[in-house]
């Protein structure tokens, strides 16, 4: 077979070895006439047709073609198929069961249209569905709030269709869990608000508190809350503003260490939690994008392994630090300098002879690692290391041509589903003993012959 | 020397399926099929046992199971084994643990092999009783549960592990020749190469019924069976326990469940 | 007639409390009569704590073995049914059954079922119920023309048996050649924290915590619940955890893990191979037909951010 890129010898190639797999990726990009001559390879068996019903990665056309079958076992593995398209969930529906109707109901993708024809009065399953579907549009919520259980009410309050007058209805009507949820909704209500701000149950005020739409005064008056999970959901809004953070003296670790992760601190704030003796703290401070060249220096040298990681893994860590840390004496943190794609090729020499697995993981998808280091990781003793070369940028072909019959079949797989992996690489997957690399070759070539064309 | 490894082929059950019209099983339209996990790590104690003694030895790998089995002998064929036999025939269905120990034993009879390695069960029906049972009718020595072996070829006793319950371990010895049902984790079982795939495909597959190996039809099927299944049915709640709720009242009940597991 | 016949087990002197299910169990199942075997060297000293409420006979039959020894136990088992022609011998589904049970039922002589959870007698036959397809269907066996059966019982499915009684105590003499012997008992290493295999809470994420940065919020979860971190392959090998802490196929299995956690884990074929076993799975995905639900005994279908930090509030 040649190795070209010719949608036509691909087909020809699938029908003459009968491959469901390999007809199955190809189907969306054939002509007419070769997809009939595919579908009867693709649906030659009833216990496939079952599978590719169910399947994730069926393409649109075929499920197309199973739903237009009658078949109940068909229909409720398409009911349940997360890629089902919204047109063809609609059609689906026309004269569904009521196991499928149910299965339509909470699908994600299941059009408005359809979820408001659904038929729901007096059938609690149903109902359920519907109030647990972010799709349900807000007037068919109203509807199903009227009467609603405890639960369904907690399936409504999560949709973020809900509006102002549904939100009043579940805070008057619901338990605390709601009345939580209705505070932390973006739509909530000003008035509720202040009866949230000032509500009895510690779980109100912090679900507010975590409310991305209040107000500054609002969340400085949750930031002097005499409750420690209430000051921390508060510190953590992205709302407030640099000025109003600076939780150092804060006696709970909890609010600190919320404060800690939030990714938009000042050099100054930083510079206040770097002694904080919670290691967690420090964490989180050594990836602080403001971290200054001290921090990072001070950071780099605690006595917790974690800490050390994390400066290595910070973007703004210099090289002079970055060189102390490849030479570690943990190989974890050695593993996180090795894992940078900015690193400085005189400290990553150094790493490509390190013998810790995850280093050499680390080393195997690294851009700036050199030919023949990735040549004979490509052919370590652990399966699991051998892979990192697929995903690196400038993998030698030569490692991608060994890896092509790697023995572990997960090698394989990922080989296949990778843009790096070569075209020559495709055509020898196509015969595969795995299923699923088969299909992914067979789908990777056909997208590249497309492009080709 | 020669190893004997007796492989079953699983069935996968869809969440959606249907129960046959006879009531006794259900529809295996509804089954996809895998070789059992346990087969891996018995085949894998047989290649490795022959690795160590110098490249030396037989490996038969057998199956009782109808058509579809023979892809799985043929990965086994492909890691390394030297043969296959698989049998099967009408009569065969309906067969019990014990009928189906009644066939492997004649197989194992014919071979004569210096040892037998099945699986502790098979992870779709979990009899966990093959073994045990073919060393019985064979009046052949037994462990169950090995997760750890010291045998050479040709020694009249090997030492095993089993692994009970906790974490516990007992070391025993044992007569050979014996039947041993093997544990995972005793090894890492490897995968077939590309071209060990394709010399399976050259390698010897016997096919054979069981008045082959002389039984005859009531020591097969139900009538050699000590036990039938009268009907089977879909239990009436799933496996899993949804939690309901907000995410916090989700989030409360998921602590109060850890507290009590953890036994914190 | 019915009879039981009750086997009870014991490991290093003591008795595995699975037994006093048995003798529960067959208390349920309408025994007219419920006889306690001790098999073993010692295992007349475990009389007292197998005379619980519903013993009506305890027979010792001392072997050569201190240890469980499967030629004895099955030459004892079969004299006992010999004695006392039981219409049910019932066993714990456990590793020393699996050891010899088989051997009984491969006589031909009784009928014979594992990992039975349902016992019913039904105009004097005995039918029981055990799990097919992976515990997605269940299934009745009955046993036509035997009259003595047995069977091994699942852990956990009736209450230990309690009280106190004074039964029957006599003795009797089974003969057998053992083919394998005892050498010793090796405990399990004590648990360390990083060693996952050795784990008995885990916490694992998967592709859902979606970067890197993410694993310090799971990591703090983690050590704040008292559960070892794990994940799955593609955290692994983003290189954003050790492969070290990757459970399944490729990565470790969780031998000793009782309680285990699945955050953001779809479970794929992989991870399961390493962690399925585990008696107590619980799975947080926002995909409700994720395949980890289908092992899972709690699930919840939901955001794993929000449940960690909703979670993480419990645990201070």
């Amino acid at each position: 077979m040649a190795e070209s890129l010719d949608l036509t010898s691909l087909i020809e190639f699938a029908v003459s070895q009968g491959d469901p797999y390999v007809a199955l990726a190809l189907h969306p990009f054939a002509d007419e006439k070769s997809r009939v001559s595919l579908e009867k390879i693709i649906f030659e068996r009833k216990r496939l047709k079952l599978t590719f019903a169910a399947a994730p990665y069926t393409p649109q056309t075929i499920l197309a073609l199973l739903v237009d079958e009658n078949d109940e076992q068909l229909k409720l593995r398409l009911s349940k198929n997360p890629a089902l398209s919204p047109e063809l969930l609609a059609k689906l529906f026309e004269g569904a069961s009521p196991a499928v109707i149910k299965n339509i109901a909470g699908h994600r993708r299941t059009p408005v249209e359809v979820l408001e024809e659904i038929e729901w009065q007096g059938n609690d399953v149903l109902r359920a569905a519907l109030c647990t579907n972010s799709n349900t549009p807000v007037n068919l919520l109203k509807e199903l709030v009227v009467g609603s259980s405890s639960a369904e009410k907690k399936g409504i309050v999560a949709n973020p269709n809900a509006d102002c007058e549904l939100l009043t209805q579940l805070w008057n009507e619901g338990d605390k869990f709601v009345q939580g949820e209705v505070a932390a909704h973006m739509a909530c209500p000003p008035e509720l608000r202040e009866q949230a701000l000032q509500h009895e149950d510690v779980l109100v005020r912090r679900k507010l508190a975590a409310n991305e739409t209040l107000t500054t005064d609002c969340l400085l008056l949750l930031m002097k809350d005499e409750d420690p999970l209430v000051r921390s959901a508060a510190i953590g809004n992205a709302v407030l503003e640099d000025d109003h953070l600076g939780s150092a003296d804060d006696p709970s670790i909890r609010v600190r260490r919320t404060e800690a992760k939030r990714q938009d601190l000042s050099t100054q704030i930083v510079d206040g939690l770097v002694d904080d003796e919670d290691h967690w703290v420090r964490r989180w401070v050594a990836r602080q994008p403001a971290a200054s060249d001290s921090v990072l220096q001070k950071l780099s040298q605690d006595e917790v392994m974690e800490v050390r990681r994390a400066v290595g893994r910070n973007r703004s860590c210099p090289d002079y630090i970055l060189e102390r840390l490849a030479k570690d004496e943990d190989s974890w943190v050695r593993a996180g300098v090795a894992l940078r794609e900015d690193l400085a090729r005189h400290i990553l020499v150094g790493l490509e002879k390190d013998d810790d697995i995850d280093v050499i993981s680390a080393v195997g998808r690294n851009p700036g690692t050199s030919e023949d280091v990735l040549l004979a990781i490509a052919e370590h003793d652990n399966r699991d290391v051998r892979r990192s070369v697929i995903v690196n940028p400038n993998v030698p072909d030569e490692a991608l041509m060994k890896l092509q019959d790697d023995p572990y079949p997960l090698n394989r797989a990922i080989l296949s589903g990778h843009p790096n992996c070569l075209t020559e690489n495709l055509w020898f997957l196509l015969k595969d003993p795995e299923p699923q690399v088969r299909y992914t070759a067979g789908k990777a070539l056909a997208v590249r012959c497309q492009a080709t064309a | 020397m020669k190893i004997l490894v007796a492989i079953k082929q699983v069935a996968n059950l869809d969440d959606d399926f249907e129960i046959r019209d006879d009531g006794k099983d259900v529809d295996h339209d509804f089954c996809d099929y895998e070789i059992n996990e346990w087969d891996d790590y018995s085949l894998e104690t047989a290649l490795q046992i022959r690795e160590n003694n110098g490249d030396e030895g037989e490996i038969v790998v057998v199956t009782v199971g109808p058509d579809d089995a023979e892809d799985e002998l043929r990965k086994c064929l492909g890691k390394g084994a030297d043969r296959a036999i698989r049998v099967w025939d009408d009569a065969i269905e309906g067969s019990d643990q014990v009928a189906i120990a009644r066939i492997l034993t004649k197989v194992v009879e014919k071979e004569a092999p210096d040892m037998v390695f099945m699986g502790v069960q098979a992870a779709d029906n979990a009899y966990a009783q093959t073994g045990v049972a073919v060393a019985q009718q064979l009046g052949w020595p037994h462990a169950a549960v090995v997760n750890a072996l010291e045998y050479t070829p040709g020694a009249s006793t090997a030492t095993a592990n089993r692994e009970l319950e906790g974490g516990l371990e007992e070391k025993i010895t044992v007569n050979c020749p014996a039947v041993m049902t093997i544990q995972l984790g005793i090894n890492e079982p490897r995968y077939a190469s590309l071209r060990g795939i394709k010399q399976a495909a050259g390698k010897p597959l016997d096919e054979i019924s069981h008045s082959d190996l002389g039984l005859s039809d009531d020591e097969v099927g139900e009538a050699g069976s000590v036990s039938r299944v009268r009907k089977v049915f879909v239990p009436e709640k799933g496996q899993a326990e949804l939690i309901e709720g907000t995410p916090a009242e989700q989030a409360a009940r998921l602590a109060e469940i850890l507290k009590e597991l953890s036994g914190a | 007639m019915s009879d039981i016949l009750v086997i009870a087990e014991h490991r290093q002197g003591e008795l595995r409390p699975v037994s006093l299910e048995l003798i529960a169990a067959a208390k349920e199942a309408g025994a007219s009569s419920v006889t306690v075997a001790l098999i073993g060297a010692n295992a007349a000293d475990l009389t007292g704590a197998v005379s619980v409420e519903g013993v009506d006979e305890i027979v010792t039959v001392p072997t050569a073995s201190a240890n469980f020894q499967p030629d004895e136990w099955k030459a004892a088992v079969e004299a006992l049914i010999a004695a006392r022609s039981p219409s049910l011998v019932m066993l714990p589904h456990s590793v020393d059954s699996w050891g010899f049970a088989p051997a009984l039922g491969a006589t031909g002589n009784y009928g014979f079922a594992t990992d039975v959870f349902g016992i019913a007698n039904e105009g004097g036959e005995w039918v029981v119920t055990r799990a097919m397809y992976k515990e997605k269907v269940h299934a009745e066996i009955d046993f036509p023309g035997k009259s003595t059966v047995v069977v091994t019982v699942r852990g956990g499915t009736w209450k230990p048996a309690e009280g106190s009684s004074s039964p029957a105590v006599s003795s009797l003499d089974a003969s057998a050649t053992a083919n394998s012997s005892h050498v010793e008992f090796i405990e399990p290493p004590a648990t360390g924290d990083v060693d996952i295999t050795q784990a008995e809470f885990m916490l694992s994420i998967g592709r859902g915590i979606a970067e890197e940065d993410n694993v310090e919020q799971f990591s703090e979860l983690a050590d704040a619940v008292g559960a070892t971190l794990g994940c799955s392959r593609p955290i692994a090998d983003s290189g954003w955890l050790p492969k070290s802490r990757q459970v399944g196929q490729s990565g470790k299995v969780v031998a000793a893990c009782k309680l285990y956690l699945a955050l953001g884990i779809s479970g794929s074929v992989q991870h399961q191979a390493g962690m399925k076993h585990v008696d107590n799975i619980i799975a947080v995905n926002t995909d409700p037909e994720a395949s980890i639900f289908s092992i899972a005994r709690y699930g919840i279908v939901g955001d794993i951010f929000e449940i960690a930090d909703e979670l993480v509030t419990h645990f201070e």
